[in-house]
């Protein structure tokens, strides 16, 4: 009877190896998994998918997002506008479905465009180490020395407020932390034996990158992405209410919050305020409770680490 | 310690002139004619006096010279004029630092007198319903934007207590009870929002202190639980947490931009936004050059206080 090393291995120790990566499993059961031991995070994400659906559906409304009434402004909430209309007899649930468009557009693909980017730099930063290194390092630091929404300020100042012009500066607001994080965990990897192993066999950095890094930084890249999400939806947000951000007509969570009724008499008009902010808050606190969950599945050391900048 | 320092020193100069570079860059990187710009807004001016604007703006000058005279003037106190007010960029930072350092230090404090107990008792009773309670609050201070708790504040508390922002900014020193009528409302939501992540941290840093043998050590001598916690395990815990409190100082001078302006402080950061929007770019340079400093600066002195407070670093740093 001939045995390969194949079947010395203790079967207990390949279930082990398995058990670390769920998403090697099928993904129903990963995700029932996921669900029985995290179920605020599975009802966080519930609520982001229930809030995606909106959005796609937003049109289905009987009302459209820019329809103004006047003869039914500033109306309370009713059977046939459950969240009131605005000072231009606009239904607000419309726009809220609407919003959510906006705001999880401009959110998914700004922490798309800022983590890609981020991971290349952290990536070319620890992989090749070095005088690249320093400058990518110092330029990490001096993007992170501004203020998040100073810088995104600052940024919006420079062009016409549109859609592209926001997701531009959230994906340049996220790049040095994801740099940073990526960068520490590259460097963390490049240490291991396979990589000098695989550099003795001949393969080039690019696959050395690609097919044994990469692989193995998903989790905090993942991890990352999910925290920013958070993050990127404030950003958008916080802009829409200053009102630097796309145009004025367009439905957004920010801008509605900023909508000068509120101030003018709010003993009246408090569902201007009350329905888009349980809006923000609902997607945001969703997306955080998801999030801290996938960081305690995926990558418990990243635990505890709030949801903002890390530390260096 | 002194090698550290000066070494510490030399990663904090290039990082300078890069954030220099950053802030001086903004006004030329605008597509167009950024005179134009400004004047298509205001208003219709004669070429002599666009001509003046853009010689005050250094725009006439090629880039090196202009970023060289600009940073001569910020060692000289010359950051030239506002273009909205027509009062020197120099006096219109100076007015507006000691509201911003005031609410900063006051969020702070607020920060300390949230985040500290309740990030101590949840790493103690780990999986109670304090804890459970602290990490709602922590969660529900991360998911609230400064500017939706600052909307939400001035509405509903205005409606239910009547009160509103002072109209006239009163400082500190001329009445102390007006101003902090005035400046606790902010200083506490930028402290509520700041607590929230400091919370989590002091929490895991507690979480991993308490497993430490020289916590077991103190527990097996038989000491009290509060000489337990105070002396070994917080003493040990909190510093990281200066360190994290240091670095995220820059999320609360950004929280101080959207709620300064919200209740109407006349401090850096509704200057800033005001320049912004209203394309004043001299002040812009000046203010975003300041705030990228403080943060380097502050940086920097955590990092120093973190060798200073731990003697490890402290002895290998000597050692090297």
């Amino acid at each position: 009877m001939v045995t390969g090393p194949m079947q010395q291995i203790d079967p207990a120790l390949m279930g082990g190896v398995v058990a670390k990566r769920p998403w090697r499993r099928s993904l129903p059961a990963a995700i029932g998994s996921f669900a029985r031991r995290k179920p605020l995070g599975a009802l966080g994400a519930g609520i982001i998918i229930l809030l995606g659906l909106s959005a796609i559906f937003a049109d289905l409304m009987p009302y459209g997002a820019l329809d103004v009434h006047l003869r039914e402004r500033l109306q309370s909430p009713s059977w046939s506008h459950p969240a009131g209309t605005d000072a231009l007899g606009r239904d607000l649930l419309t726009r809220l479905f609407h919003g959510a468009r906006v705001t999880l557009k401009i959110g998914f693909l700004g922490v798309l465009i800022g983590v890609s980017a981020g991971t290349v730099v952290g990536l070319v930063s620890g992989f090749f180490a070095g005088k690249i290194d320093i400058v990518l390092q110092r330029l990490v630091d001096a993007l992170m020395a501004f203020p998040i929404l100073i810088l995104a300020l600052s940024l919006a100042s420079i062009r016409e407020p549109s859609d592209t012009n926001t997701l531009v500066i959230i994906g340049i607001v996220l790049i040095p932390t994801t740099a940073r994080i990526v960068r520490g965990a590259t460097l963390k990897i490049k240490s291991n034996q396979y990589i000098d192993a695989s550099r003795a066999l001949g393969a080039t950095d690019w696959r050395i990158i690609w097919r044994h890094i990469l692989p193995n930084i998903a989790a905090p890249i993942i991890v990352v992405a999910s925290v920013f999400l958070g993050a990127a939806i404030i950003v958008e947000a916080t802009l829409s209410f200053l009102g630097v951000s796309g145009s004025i007509e367009r439905p957004s969570w920010g801008a509605m919050i900023a909508d000068p009724e509120i101030r003018r008499n709010v003993e009246s008009n408090w569902w201007l305020v009350l329905f888009p902010g349980m809006a923000l808050v609902m997607a945001i606190y969703s997306i955080n409770m998801f999030g801290d969950a996938l960081r305690d599945v995926l990558d418990p050391r990243l635990r505890g680490t709030g949801g903002g900048r890390y530390g260096s | 310690m002194k090698q550290y320092l000066i070494r510490r020193l030399l990663v904090a100069v290039p990082v300078l002139i890069l954030v220099a570079i950053g802030a001086f860059s903004l006004i030329r990187i605008l597509p167009g004619d950024a005179v134009l710009n400004l004047v298509g807004e205001s208003g219709l001016l004669s070429p002599s006096q666009t001509d003046k604007i853009r010689e005050e703006l250094g725009l006439d000058q090629s880039y090196v010279p202009a970023f060289i005279s600009w940073v001569g003037g910020i060692f000289t106190g010359d950051l030239g004029d506002s273009l909205i007010t027509g009062r020197t960029v120099a006096s219109e930072i100076t007015r507006a630092i000691p509201v911003t350092l005031q609410l900063a230090i006051m969020a702070m404090l607020i920060t300390m007198l949230i985040a500290i107990p309740i990030g101590v008792m949840s790493a103690i009773r780990q999986d109670s319903i304090l804890d459970y309670a602290g990490r709602l609050i922590s969660i529900s201070g991360l998911s609230v934007p400064d500017f939706l708790a600052g909307t939400l504040v001035l509405v509903f508390v205005g409606l239910w207590l009547k009160w509103a922002p002072p109209v006239v900014f009163t400082p500190f020193f001329d009445a102390p009870a007006e101003n902090l009528k005035g400046m606790f409302i902010p200083a506490a939501i930028i402290g509520f929002r700041f607590s929230s992540t400091s919370m989590r941290m002091i929490r895991s840093t507690m979480l991993e202190v308490l497993r430490e043998d020289y916590v077991r050590t103190a527990w097996a001598k038989g000491l009290r639980e509060r000489s337990v916690i105070t002396r070994h395990a917080m003493k040990n815990a909190f510093i990281p947490v200066i360190t994290i409190l240091g670095t995220e100082f820059s999320y609360l001078l950004g929280g101080a931009v959207v709620v300064e302006s919200i209740f109407n402080l006349p401090g850096l950061g509704s200057l800033t936004l005001g320049a912004i929007t209203a394309r004043d770019y001299p002040v812009v340079q000046a203010a975003v050059l300041l705030f990228a400093t403080v943060i380097v600066f502050m940086n920097l002195i955590v990092d120093l206080s973190y060798a200073w407070f731990d003697p490890r670093i402290r002895f290998t740093a000597r050692e090297a």
